[in-house]
């Protein structure tokens, strides 16, 4: 930053001023005004995950000087960049035991959540700088092309190197690197926390959806809910239980029926507003290879309310409307009913 | 650099800050009370409402999340808007009653002033406009943007007078009784702001040679001779927003260097500029309470569908 050091003639009252921004002034006021002890946080009740770092008050400490997690805690809160974040992990992870690494990666996910609203917005501002433009081709920014600017080289490679991942959806953006943090991290967490990582890094490298559509196929999508459902129900006291309770909510909704765009025997299929024999076959099979699962549970119930209709999901539409009707009363009973069921079997 | 403070600049630092997870607050209704809602994955679709900070109470204020609350700086109306353009709804905060104006909103934020007209831009079949709202009456007042303007970026009113930026960066001044007559233009403007009083005027500057920009205030009706030296250069400055006094202005800044970004606070009496945060958002408006003691900044990821996480943090300053 350069700072205007000089008086200068700038209100209408011709109030001569100084200008006092300097770099040591700056790094006292960092120190002075975000000091841990001055900071509140407050979360809605009803939304606190199991586990979480939220309060450092709440964190075990053990031996507070030695104590890898309690060290890790105190040193984050002076980080913005992620690629300090995980210079400070690296530094104290391998001092941790398993419960003090749960402990740090929790901590650090909390500080993704916290940065990556502004680490998106900067990205964004930095990409809208005149001086980026020619890095846009066909409306897409470049990203591999800026990285090669020596202007930009370092800010860039920075934030690869907090463990964010380049995405797309309207522009490019950064989210976590979950397949990063599972390859390095994995053998020093727990197996719950380890488990999870895995799961997100599946659903980090290949999205349920991207532009409002499914990107993945059926079977996929049902490996995912059982995956999921054994996460949940694997770890009695699971550190993510409610993370991961919201993903599931996603996946079996898409599953039961997301897909109703191309799940449907619409205009393409004779019109009979039928589920398709294939995507009621894939819950059969999802029912036949987990028939103790919580999920196969769920499914199992929409076959029967699938069969009491005849296949039949959707009423015909009026001529000259919708060539798709009202949702069957049943179908839309179970649809409607799907997170109750989810929450009864799942003890939420 | 060793810091060159002034004897008589006041000391200007953070008391406390105070941090809402998963919750996007817009403005303040009074010193203790937002305007807020809760956005996780769990709660995606709860309404705004009225956050008590002391007492941490929550009252709807039956405002549907995808609209953005604007209030007015006496506390008695708001406006609502989507992010992305439409309705644009006019709530009398005491009575809890609101109205939706025939005018569509191009999804600008747009302003305040201290006599109850809220000044922002409206989309018609003939283009863009500019709607003055009364908040009292509801009365709409329409103009005609200038043919010069692009479309436009953000816009303020003081008196008969239309401060536009538009996305040619280009900052456009004319008044109320003469849209067509533009009184000054100044070319590659990034963002700006006018004093509560409209006295001052805070701008930033693209500087095409260095790829930074700069800011200056300067009164208004000099902003075209550009005589001023800058406050201060970065690589991005931006939401600029004025204390209710006018006696400070708050800043983000954004620079490739760690460490510098942050947002900063300058007296406009003495002139001593403060950094309150190392923590900058560029897209995050800085908020300031009534009392001019607390400032507002609401962060949300609105960029990854699966992670749309908002916090809101208040710095209390002393």
């Amino acid at each position: 930053m350069n700072i205007v050091n000089e008086q200068s003639k700038w209100s209408k009252k011709t109030a001569r001023i100084a200008i006092i921004i300097g770099a040591s002034f700056v790094a006292l006021s960092l120190i002075t005004g975000c000091g841990n002890d001055k900071l509140t946080v407050k979360q809605p009740p009803a939304a606190n995950e199991t586990g979480t770092a939220a309060n450092p008050a709440e964190q075990p400490t053990g031996s507070e000087e030695q104590n890898p997690a309690k060290q890790f805690e105190l040193a984050i809160t002076e980080v913005k960049e992620a690629h300090e974040a995980i210079e400070l992990f690296d530094k104290h992870i391998s001092k941790a035991d398993k419960k003090a690494a749960d402990s740090m990666f929790l901590r650090l996910e909390q500080f993704y959540t916290e940065q990556l609203p502004s680490i998106n917005a900067n990205l964004t501002t930095i990409m809208s700088q005149a001086d980026m433009q020619k890095y846009i081709e066909h409306g897409i920014f470049n990203i591999e092309k800026a990285k090669q600017d020596s202007a930009y080289k370092e800010w860039l490679l920075n934030q690869e190197k907090g463990k964010l991942i380049w995405d797309w959806a309207d522009d490019v953006f950064l989210k976590v690197d979950y397949a990063a943090l599972h390859k390095d991290y994995a053998n020093y967490i727990s197996a719950d926390l380890s488990s999870y990582l895995a799961i997100q890094a599946n659903e980090s490298a290949e999205k349920l959806m991207s532009d409002g559509a499914l990107k993945i196929t059926r079977d996929e999508l049902a490996k995912r809910l059982i995956d999921v459902e054994q996460y949940v129900t694997g770890y009695p006291n699971a550190q993510k239980k409610a993370a991961m309770l919201d993903l599931y909510s996603q996946y079996i909704h898409e599953y039961i029926h997301g897909y109703r765009y191309n799940a449907i025997a619409d205009e393409t299929h004779n019109d009979t507003m039928k589920l398709l024999p294939e995507v009621k076959a894939n819950y059969e099979k999802l029912v036949q290879q987990h028939p103790t699962s919580k999920t196969a549970q769920i499914v199992s119930d929409y076959l029967v309310v699938i069969n009491e209709n005849k296949d039949v999901i959707y009423n015909q539409g009026e001529p000259g409307g919708s060539i798709r009707g009202d949702i069957k009363p049943t179908i839309k009973k179970f649809w409607d009913q799907l997170d109750v069921q989810v929450n009864q079997l799942f003890g939420q | 650099m060793e810091p060159t403070t002034r004897k008589d600049a006041p000391f200007i630092s953070v008391q406390q800050i105070e941090r809402l997870d998963r919750t996007y607050c817009s403005d303040w209704l009074s010193n203790n009370k937002l305007t807020c809602f809760e956005r996780g994955k769990a709660s995606a679709d709860e309404y705004w409402h009225e956050r008590d900070l002391v007492t941490n109470e929550k009252k709807s204020l039956g405002i549907p999340p995808y609209l953005t609350v604007q209030v007015s700086p006496i506390r008695q109306h708001a406006v609502a808007y989507p992010y992305y353009g439409g309705e644009i709804r006019l709530i009398n905060l005491e009575q809890g009653r609101s109205i939706t104006l025939p005018q569509q909103s191009r999804g600008n934020r747009g302003t305040w002033t201290d006599n109850g007209l809220y000044v922002t831009t409206t989309v018609r079949e003939n283009g863009n406009h500019i709607a003055i709202i009364d908040a009292a009456t509801g009365s709409v007042t329409d103009i005609p943007l200038p043919q010069q303007v692009q479309q436009v970026q953000k816009v303020q009113a003081k008196g008969e007078w239309i401060y536009v930026l538009d996305q040619s960066s280009q900052l456009l001044t004319f008044k109320t009784s003469a849209p067509t007559e533009i009184f000054q233009t100044l070319a590659n403007v990034a963002d700006f702001s006018l004093s509560p009083s409209g006295q001052e005027l805070a701008y930033v500057i693209n500087d095409s040679n260095t790829s930074q920009q700069k800011l200056y205030i300067t009164s208004p009706d000099l902003v075209a001779r550009n005589e001023s030296p800058p406050i201060a250069r970065m690589k991005v400055i931006g939401q600029l927003s004025w204390s209710p006094t006018g006696d400070r202005l708050a800043f983000m800044s954004l620079d490739l260097n760690q460490g510098v970004s942050g947002m900063y606070l300058i007296s406009a009496n003495t002139g001593s500029t403060t950094q309150l945060t190392n923590q900058a958002n560029m897209k995050a408006p800085v908020v300031w309470s009534p009392n001019g003691q607390q400032l507002l900044v609401s962060e949300s990821n609105e960029y990854d569908y699966y992670n749309r996480d908002s916090i809101t943090t208040i710095y209390r300053l002393k």
